[in-house]
């Protein structure tokens, strides 16, 4: 021991002096620091889960809601085209409404033309005969009965009526 | 030299600590290196005591930060050698790596001096790692298994191979401790010459020469302290599996 000078009393004093840092590092370092590592990392594998599981909850409520939006499109699409349906059905009936209504309005205005037309033919014969009287009248200055002279104006008109529409007829053939 | 303390190193050349010497507050038996190792020993104690309450498992600190991959490292060091083993081991041997590192850098401090050079320091760190083996070998197969395991195979041998088992379970802190001094001392030396070649031979013209051994110094100090604690990992290793290995 002496030629490698290695004293005992100084061993004893280093091996005391490591085995105090050994205890002060195992209580103060490694213990703590290792149990925080384990910590950290048992709350990391926890919050991993955690997160794996909202992304699951999250993934499962997207489907959900994305079938809702499909299901509820496709209650739009139906109602659009039954709308659309609705309104093609009313416009029909509407059209056709007032179809109805103007071949009324027309009918009614042909018939009131027709008794305007008969009427003024009424009244126009009516005076023509009384010119018709009065001129021959004066023309003859004689007096004619009055029933035989208004039968003899009529045939004249009836047949210049009927000559007046056949001749216009031909007229109109002819162009 | 002045008081003619055991240690053997040569270079006990008076340190920063020479004055407890001169007031004869410690004794004269007492090398220098023994107060450099307390010195380290108090200053790692404080930094991980005042460190202690700040640990956080959240937002950790640059401190912790450090800590944190020290002690990672070297638990995965451990890990990697030991296997299972290592959550009781880890610390032993981080004390181990962390203390011898820190022993071999101070001999890089000017006015301080590597304690492993002296011959006691690695002396008594291969002795604790010579029980910390046989504690764990015993712990782990028992008193009987871990006797029988030095007679060896087959029990007619055991007259001869028991002694040769005993001698080269001997053998190993005689080798940790060897190395150790043998690097740190060499290095000291180198160091130490370089500087006396610049003050002495040199004279005026004050050339660095020592620089690069610093810098060299700094590589094998942390190469000495892992090489330490790999290899009594590897016999702590070997103790538990019962298997002889040759390292």
């Amino acid at each position: 021991m002496d030629i490698l000078n290695i004293d005992p009393r100084v061993l004893a004093v280093q091996i005391g002096g490591f085995l105090l840092l050994l205890l002060v590092f195992k209580l103060f370092l490694f213990k703590p620091v290792l149990g925080i590592l384990e910590t950290r990392q048992q709350e990391i594998e926890n919050r991993y889960r955690d997160a794996e599981e909202k992304q699951r909850t999250a993934d499962q409520l997207r489907a959900e809601y994305e079938r809702h939006l499909a299901a509820i499109e496709e209650q739009m699409h139906i109602r659009i085209a039954e709308a659309v349906k609705e309104g093609q059905a009313m416009r029909d009936e509407i059209i056709a409404l007032a179809r109805s209504k103007a071949e009324d309005i027309l009918a009614r205005a042909q018939e009131q033309i027709q008794r305007e037309k008969e009427k003024a033919v009424s009244e126009l014969r009516g005076l023509v005969a009384d010119l018709a009287i009065a001129a021959t009248g004066k023309l003859l200055e004689q007096t004619l009965d009055d029933s035989k002279h208004r039968q003899l104006v009529d045939r004249f008109i009836d047949e210049l009526g009927a000559q007046t529409i056949s001749g216009r007829r031909r007229s109109e053939g002819e162009v | 030299m002045e008081h003619g303390h055991s240690g053997g190193s040569g270079l006990e050349h008076g340190t920063w600590f020479h004055w407890l010497y001169y007031y004869r507050v410690l004794p004269k038996w007492l090398p220098e290196v023994v107060p450099e190792t307390l010195l380290v020993v108090v200053v790692l104690s404080i930094v991980v005591i005042l460190a202690r309450p700040r640990l956080r498992t959240r937002n950790p600190g640059k401190l912790q930060a450090f800590l944190e991959f020290c002690v990672t490292s070297l638990d995965s060091f451990v890990r990697g050698i030991v296997g299972d083993e290592a959550r009781s081991l880890t610390p032993v041997i981080g004390t181990f790596f962390i203390f011898i590192l820190c022993l071999n850098m101070l001999g890089l401090v000017p006015g301080l001096t590597s304690p492993t050079s002296n011959i006691n320091t690695p002396a008594s760190l291969a002795i604790v790692a010579f029980c910390i083996v046989q504690y764990y070998g015993i712990r782990k197969q028992g008193f009987v298994n871990y006797l029988k395991h030095f007679a060896g195979e087959p029990l007619i041998l055991a007259p001869l191979m028991f002694p040769i088992h005993v001698i080269g379970e001997l053998a190993r802190p005689l080798s940790l401790t060897v190395r150790l001094f043998g690097n740190i001392f060499g290095e000291d030396m180198v160091i130490a010459i370089l500087i006396l070649i610049v003050t002495n031979v040199l004279g005026r013209l004050l050339i660095p020469l020592q620089f690069p051994m610093l810098i060299f110094a700094i590589f094998t100090s942390f190469v000495q302290s892992l090489v330490f604690s790999m290899l009594v990992t590897i016999y702590v290793t070997v103790a538990i599996s019962g298997h002889e290995e040759q390292h």
